[in-house]
């Protein structure tokens, strides 16, 4: 039995594999030992409630879905005082997405959860699928002031999860770590559409959406491929990840921890699956600590 | 374990599974999430009523719409099938003695189940598809209770939409219908007219069937339902639809 455990800074998880944001939650536990991960992500909570979008909110692509959510959420009220207990109650660590529609909505939201027992912020600035509160934050300069602004109010680790929709991703990650950022995590979904070409409208109620699953995956390891050479703090691999094959790879680019996402779909008790995996991957090549393949790519 | 997958109608399959769970703990109105294959296309899983169940076999009848079905009509009998279920939540009628079906096209896969557990005095079903090619089952619902039929082309009972045939059923106490949405549209004001409590079936794009995704969302009153953890049978009255 390897040891698996790794650091995001000074976040310790028993393992690095997460199930990532809008994937999860405890009704998985019917279907799999949550307890068994490195953590979990809850949904993307704001400081009011959210509706969400119009439906349809998903379609099917090949490899891949489009989704148009909307960040539907009860509000961090309601989320902190309904929801957060039976994610406390997992047995595993606990991270919060959190996203705002302005810079002091973020703010106000990690305040909220700072007296809670959580063990982490995932900054979520990378949102496709809505007006205000997404993707307008995911630029440098909005970086760097929300993980100054963030870190002044609360003594949790912050991740800030990235949008590869926006230009120079290594900029923007530079700039989260000179605003204090104890990681980041990416990718998040890729800007897309589809259509209905009876109709010749768009398949999502939301009209475009974020595209997400296995044929995401080689972007997203090029994108932590190039961020993990920028920066020195944590770089935290999702997108498309479904196998411990996967996983393997953006470890071995320099991930310190990896999300799984649209697999959870697929398969309720794949982080598990893949937990096993790598820690059969480690002793069939003799590893006695998981940390020891990070960032050991061979060109 | 799939015992056995036929064309029963052209493109409409009959899939028998031995699942005791699901068999066993299944009630009418509830569906199955299976994935179809095991690569990533189809990569989601497909939701489909349990359309019924013989001990520790339960069926789901389909359609071929698109890959995913075409892929589950090639299963053969003996291949092994990952499913999950029975997921969400059925139908809730046992205090009602007068009752009716209504079932427009496909919308008769979750119907069937429940028009066999029925305890109904007097069970009337509606049953409308766009040509008696189409319509199935009209065999063991007639066995059931008293059959109406209405097809688009009128080349079985009556010529027209299915909707035509609700003045037939005022004097129930109870309908459940699944069917095309513009068809639960009309059931659901006819019902309201009369007073008569009504249960909808409905269908969205789902991806998780847990409730997590937020995928299959419904409008309700002031905000959505999901298909899969609050349905996929609702009150009439509590959604938009």
């Amino acid at each position: 039995m390897a040891d698996l455990s790794v650091d995001i800074g000074k976040l310790k998880l028993k393992n690095p594999v997460m199930l990532a944001s809008g994937t999860c939650g405890p009704v998985l536990q019917k279907f799999t030992n949550l307890s068994k991960l490195g953590a979990v992500i809850t949904k993307t909570v704001t400081l009011n409630p959210r509706l969400g979008n119009p439906p349809p909110r998903t379609f099917e692509t090949h490899c891949g879905i489009l989704n148009s959510i909307g960040l539907e959420n009860p509000g961090i009220d309601t989320f902190v005082a309904e929801q957060l207990p039976e994610f406390m109650a997992l047995n595993t660590k606990v991270i919060v997405s959190i996203a705002g529609e302005t810079f002091s909505a973020y703010v106000e939201v990690a305040r909220k959860l700072d007296n809670t027992q959580i063990d982490a912020l995932e900054i979520n600035v990378s949102c496709p699928n809505v007006e205000k509160g997404g993707i307008e934050f995911s630029g440098k300069e909005s970086v760097y002031k929300l993980a100054k602004e963030i870190k002044k109010v609360t003594s949790k680790p912050i991740i800030i999860k990235l949008s590869p929709n926006v230009g120079n991703l290594e900029e923007v990650a530079i700039s989260a770590e000179a605003g204090g950022a104890d990681a980041v995590s990416l990718i998040n979904t890729l800007y897309g559409l589809a259509i209905d070409v009876d109709t010749r409208k768009p398949q999502l109620g939301g009209v475009t959406g974020g595209l997400s699953g296995p044929c995401i995956k080689p972007v997203a390891l090029y994108y932590v491929y190039k961020v993990n050479e920028a920066i020195d703090i944590p770089v935290i691999g999702i997108g498309g990840i479904a196998s411990t094959y996967d996983a393997l790879e953006f470890l071995i680019v320099g991930a310190s921890a990896v999300e799984i996402g649209t697999a959870n779909f697929i398969n309720p008790n794949i982080g598990v699956e893949i937990v096993e995996g790598l820690n059969s991957y480690c002793d069939k090549n003799k590893i006695n600590r998981l940390v020891e393949i990070i960032n050991t790519r061979a060109f | 374990m799939v015992v056995s997958n036929e064309e029963i109608k052209r493109e409409i399959f009959l899939l028998k599974v031995r699942d005791n769970k699901i068999a066993s703990n299944g009630v009418p109105g509830q569906f199955v999430h299976i994935r179809i294959g095991n690569s990533f296309s189809p990569l989601l899983r497909r939701p489909f009523s349990i359309h019924d169940v013989e001990e520790d076999i339960f069926a789901v009848l389909y359609k071929i719409r698109g890959r995913g079905t075409f892929l589950l009509s090639q299963y053969k009998v003996g291949d092994q099938i990952d499913i999950i279920g029975p997921l969400g939540n059925g139908f809730n009628i046992e205090k009602y003695d007068r009752v009716a079906i209504v079932a427009g096209g496909m919308g008769v896969a979750p119907l069937y189940f429940l028009a066999k557990k029925l305890k109904a005095k007097k069970l009337t079903i509606l049953l409308g598809a766009a040509t008696e090619e189409k319509l199935v089952y009209v065999e063991e619902f007639s066995k059931l209770g008293e059959l109406k039929i209405a097809t688009e082309d009128g080349s079985l009972g009556i010529k027209g939409m299915v909707t035509e045939l609700l003045e037939e059923i005022k004097e129930t106490n109870f309908v459940a219908a699944c069917g095309p949405p513009p068809m639960l549209r009309v059931v659901k004001l006819f019902t309201a007219k009369y007073n008569i409590p009504c249960q909808l079936s409905l269908e969205e794009r789902m991806a998780c069937g847990l409730g997590i995704c937020l995928s299959c969302a419904v409008k309700s009153a002031d905000n959505y339902k999901y298909v899969c953890k609050d349905g996929p049978v609702f009150w009439s009255s509590e959604i938009d639809i």
